[in-house]
C-alpha cells in the first residue's frame, strides 16, 4: 500500500468521534403520547450509542404504519418504503453493503399482513440483520382496523361486531420457518428486557426476528394493561445463551429457564398461551446465511467467453 | 328523499351498501375490504352496514381485496371494493384481471398522490395509471355525484352489452372528508334502479368450466376486440342508465361531459373532479365581464367521450386543459387525451396543458385566472405549464 493510501486508511481507522444518544436523534417523534414506539426508539438509540455505531454505518428500513416513521427519528441512513416491503429492500441493501448494520422496523400490519410473504422468505434467507415487529395488535395509522394479531372478539372498525378469527401468533409462525435462526419476544413497557433483547438480536449472526408487544394507547391500550398490572401473567425465559435480566426478578417472579438452542421446547413454549412469554425462544448461529451462500467463484474473461459459448451451443441449430 | 350532510366517503359507502342490499333476491353481494387513507371510511361503512345475503371480507392487502371481489363476482355476487393511491398500485394485477374476465365489479377510488415521498392529498395519478385497462372510469365533482355515479356504475357495468368493471373516483379530502348536503335514496328506489344481477359467465353447477386457460394469440386478440366493442357501446348504455336514473330518482347523475357556456366560447377550460367547481365560478365571473369563455367538465374518462368533446369545442380557438395528474416526461393526461381527439383535423386549435394542484395542492380562483391570462397571450402550444409549486419549500418555505 502506498504512503498516501496508508494515511487515508489510517485516518478512517482513527475515528475519534464519540456518539451519545442525542447523536442518533433526528426529528421530534410525533407518535401519540403513551405510544410504545417511543420506548423502542429510545432503547434503539441507547443500543447504538453503547455500540458506538457510526450513523453512516447504520441503516433503518421501514414500510408503512405508525412504527414505520422510525427512520424519520433516527439520524442514520433511513428508508421509508412501501407497505409490507421493508424486508426485500433491506435484503438488497445488505447484499451490496454487507458492512452496514441493517435494522428493519415493521408493524404487525406490515410484517404479518400485507408483507407476510416477505417475512417468511427473509426469515429463510437468514441474512445478518435485525427485524423488529412492533406489534400493537391493530392497524393504528389507518385508525383501528383488525390486524392478523388482533385478539378474537375484539371490536374494530372493520370487524365492528368482534374480530372473527383467533389471533395469529407470529412467534409460533416464525419458529416454523425453515432456517429461522433467532426468534425472540419482548415488551416495550419493560425497558430492561427490551434493551437486553435488542442487544442480543444485534449480536446475533443471522436474521434476528424480534416481536415487540407494544401498546397503542388509542386503540389497544386495554389489551396489554392486564400484563402491566399483573406481572404474574408474564413469564420471563432466561438462560445464559439467551437473555437474563436479574434487575427484573423482584417484579417478575414467574421465570423459566429455557435453553434457546432447543427448537422443540421453543415451539412448545410459544404455542401455549396461558401466559405471555418474553425472552429468546430460539437462537442458532450455525444456519446458512444467504449472503454467504451467494458467494460465486470469479472467472477470467476467457472463462466467461467459454461459459457463454457453451450456453450458445445449447441453442445451436 | 331525505338530504343529509355526509362526506364523500359516506356517500360512496351508502351507495355501495344500498347496491349490495338491492341484490338480495339474487346472489347477494361481496366485497374484499382493506383500509388506506383517505378511503378507509368507505370500507368501514360497508363493514358496519348489516345488509342481507352479503359477505364483507376484511383481507390482508388490496391485492386480495380485489381478488375476493373477483372470486365473488365469478360466483355470481354483486362485487365491489374501494381503495386509493398505492393501494391501487398494489392492486393493479387483479384490477386488470377483473377487466379481462369481464366482471362488472365497481370500485370507488379516492384519488390520492402516489408515493414516495408520502403524501395523502388529492392527485389523479393513481386511477389514471389504469387508463389502458378495460375499466370504465368516472371522475366526480361533489358528494351527490359520487353517490349517484356509484349506483349508476353498477347498472352500467352489469348491462349485458357492457360487462366491464367501473371505477368511480373522487378527490382526497376535498370530497372524501368534506360534508355536503346529499340526497340519500331510499332502498326501494335503489332496488328498482338496480335489477338483480345474473352474470352470464358465472360459475354454474350445470356447466362446470375453467376460465382463463392458455389460448392461441388470435383467441386472446379476439378477447381484446370484444372488449373494444363493449367499450364502444358504453356511451349509449351510459345515456340509458342516466335517463333511467333521472326517472327513478328525479335527479341527473351528470352527463359524460358537462359544458358551461361553450356554445359560443372561443376560449375553453377543460377540467375534471373538484377543480370544476372553482373553474366554473371563474368562468361565470369572466362571462359577467363579457369575456367569451366556457368550460368543459369531463366526468367519463374511459371510454373518452371524444364526440362530445369535439362538439363542445366547435367554436373554440384555444383550449386550456387543467390536469391534477402527471404522466412522466409528457404532461397532464387529460391534456394528452384532448390532443389525441383533435389530432389531424383540428390542428388549428391551440390546446395548452396546465399542471395544477398536483400532489394535493390547492387550485384557487387566482390560479385559474393565471391560466386564462396565459392562454390568452399564447399563440402556439408549448410544454405544459406548472402552477402552484411556489418556491418548492412547502407552506412554510
Amino acid at each position: 500500500m502506498s504512503a498516501v493510501g496508508c494515511s487515508l486508511f489510517c485516518s478512517i481507522q482513527d475515528d475519534e468521534r464519540e456518539f451519545g444518544m442525542a447523536d442518533y436523534e433526528s426529528a421530534r417523534a410525533r407518535w401519540c403520547p403513551g405510544c410504545g414506539d417511543h420506548a423502542v426508539l429510545t432503547s434503539m438509540q441507547r443500543l447504538l450509542a453503547e455500540e458506538q455505531l457510526a450513523p453512516e454505518r447504520t441503516v433503518f428500513v421501514s414500510g408503512i404504519g405508525c412504527s414505520s416513521r422510525f427512520p424519520h427519528y433516527m439520524k442514520t441512513y433511513g428508508f421509508h418504503g412501501l407497505h409490507g416491503r421493508a424486508l426485500p429492500v433491506a435484503t438488497g441493501i445488505k447484499l451490496h453493503r454487507p458492512e452496514l448494520e441493517v435494522f428493519v422496523v415493521m408493524g404487525d400490519g406490515d410484517c404479518v399482513s400485507i408483507g407476510a410473504g416477505h417475512w417468511v422468505h427473509a426469515t429463510r434467507y437468514n441474512m445478518d440483520m435485525v427485524a423488529l415487529m412492533l406489534d400493537n395488535e391493530v392497524y393504528g395509522l389507518t385508525k383501528n382496523q383488525t390486524s392478523p394479531t388482533t385478539p378474537a372478539g375484539y371490536a374494530t372498525n372493520t370487524q365492528p361486531y368482534g374480530t372473527y378469527l383467533p389471533a395469529m401468533n407470529p412467534v409460533v409462525a416464525t419458529l416454523g420457518i425453515t432456517n429461522a435462526s433467532f426468534v425472540a419476544q419482548t415488551a416495550e413497557w419493560i425497558p430492561p428486557h427490551l434493551y437486553a433483547t435488542l442487544r442480543a438480536a444485534y449480536e446475533h449472526d443471522g436474521f434476528a426476528f424480534v416481536r415487540i408487544l407494544q401498546r397503542c394507547p388509542k386503540f389497544t391500550g386495554d389489551i396489554f394493561q392486564q400484563y402491566i398490572q399483573s406481572p404474574d401473567m408474564v413469564e420471563l425465559l432466561e438462560h445464559e445463551a439467551g437473555v437474563e435480566t436479574p434487575a427484573l426478578h423482584a417484579i417478575y417472579k414467574n421465570r423459566r429457564r429455557h435453553d434457546p438452542r432447543d427448537i422443540h421446547a421453543a415451539r412448545q413454549l410459544a404455542e401455549t398461551d396461558d401466559v405471555v412469554r418474553l425472552g429468546i425462544f430460539f437462537r442458532d448461529e450455525s444456519f446458512p446465511r444467504y449472503e454467504e451462500t451467494r458467494s460465486l467463484p470469479s472467472f477470467t474473461a476467457e472463462e466467461r467467453i467459454s461459459i457463454l459459448n457453451e450456453e450458445f451451443d445449447r441453442y445451436a441449430v | 328523499m331525505p338530504a343529509e350532510l355526509v362526506t364523500g366517503n359516506h356517500a360512496a359507502g351508502y351507495a355501495l351498501s344500498a347496491a349490495a342490499e338491492a341484490n338480495r333476491h339474487a346472489r347477494g353481494a361481496t366485497c374484499g375490504i382493506y383500509p388506506i387513507t383517505p378511503q378507509t371510511e368507505i370500507v368501514e361503512y360497508v363493514a358496519r352496514f348489516p345488509f342481507s345475503k352479503t359477505r364483507v371480507v376484511p383481507v390482508e392487502s388490496e391485492h386480495s381485496a380485489m381478488g375476493v371481489s373477483i372470486g365473488a363476482s365469478l360466483a355470481g355476487a354483486r362485487a365491489f371494493t374501494a381503495s386509493s393511491s398505492n393501494g391501487i398500485a398494489y392492486m393493479v394485477e387483479n384490477i386488470m384481471v377483473a377487466g379481462f374476465y369481464r366482471l362488472p365489479i365497481v370500485m370507488v377510488a379516492v384519488n390520492r398522490t402516489l408515493g414516495p415521498p408520502w403524501n395523502i392529498w388529492a392527485d389523479q395519478g393513481d386511477t389514471l395509471m389504469l387508463r389502458d385497462f378495460p375499466w370504465i372510469q368516472f371522475y366526480c365533482e361533489d358528494n351527490q355525484e359520487v353517490l349517484d355515479t356509484t349506483l349508476l356504475s353498477f347498472r352500467l357495468a352489469e348491462d349485458r352489452r357492457i360487462l366491464l368493471p367501473a371505477l368511480v373516483a373522487l378527490d382526497a379530502f376535498i370530497l372524501s372528508h368534506t360534508q355536503m348536503g346529499t340526497e340519500l335514496p331510499e332502498q326501494e328506489e335503489v332496488d328498482r334502479y338496480l335489477p338483480d344481477l345474473d352474470l352470464p359467465h358465472r360459475l354454474r353447477h350445470e356447466a362446470p368450466t375453467t376460465l382463463g386457460g392458455l389460448v392461441w394469440p388470435n383467441v386472446a386478440m379476439s378477447q381484446r376486440l370484444e372488449i373494444d366493442e363493449a367499450m364502444e357501446r358504453v356511451p349509449e348504455a351510459f345515456e340509458e342508465c342516466r335517463y333511467a336514473f333521472i326517472e327513478e330518482m328525479g335527479r341527473d347523475p351528470g352527463n359524460a361531459i358537462q359544458t358551461f357556456f361553450t356554445d359560443d366560447a372561443e376560449e375553453v377550460l377543460v377540467v375534471s373532479g373538484t377543480i370544476a367547481t372553482t373553474a366554473r365560478e371563474v368562468v361565470r365571473r369572466r362571462r359577467d365581464d363579457g369575456e367569451n369563455i366556457g368550460l368543459i367538465k369531463i366526468k367519463m374518462f374511459r371510454p373518452f367521450p371524444e364526440a362530445a368533446v369535439r362538439e363542445a369545442c366547435r367554436s373554440a380557438k384555444k383550449v386550456a386543459v387543467l390536469d391534477r395528474n402527471y404522466a412522466a416526461g409528457v404532461g397532464g393526461i387529460f391534456w394528452q387525451e384532448l390532443r389525441s381527439v383533435f389530432q389531424g383535423d383540428g390542428d388549428e386549435l391551440l390546446i395548452q396543458g396546465y399542471l395544477t394542484g398536483l400532489c394535493g395542492g390547492d387550485v384557487t380562483p387566482s390560479m385559474i385566472d393565471e391560466v386564462v391570462v396565459d392562454l390568452r397571450e399564447r399563440d402556439a402550444m408549448d410544454k405544459p405549464v406548472w402552477l402552484g409549486i411556489g418556491n418548492g419549500k412547502g407552506a412554510e418555505g
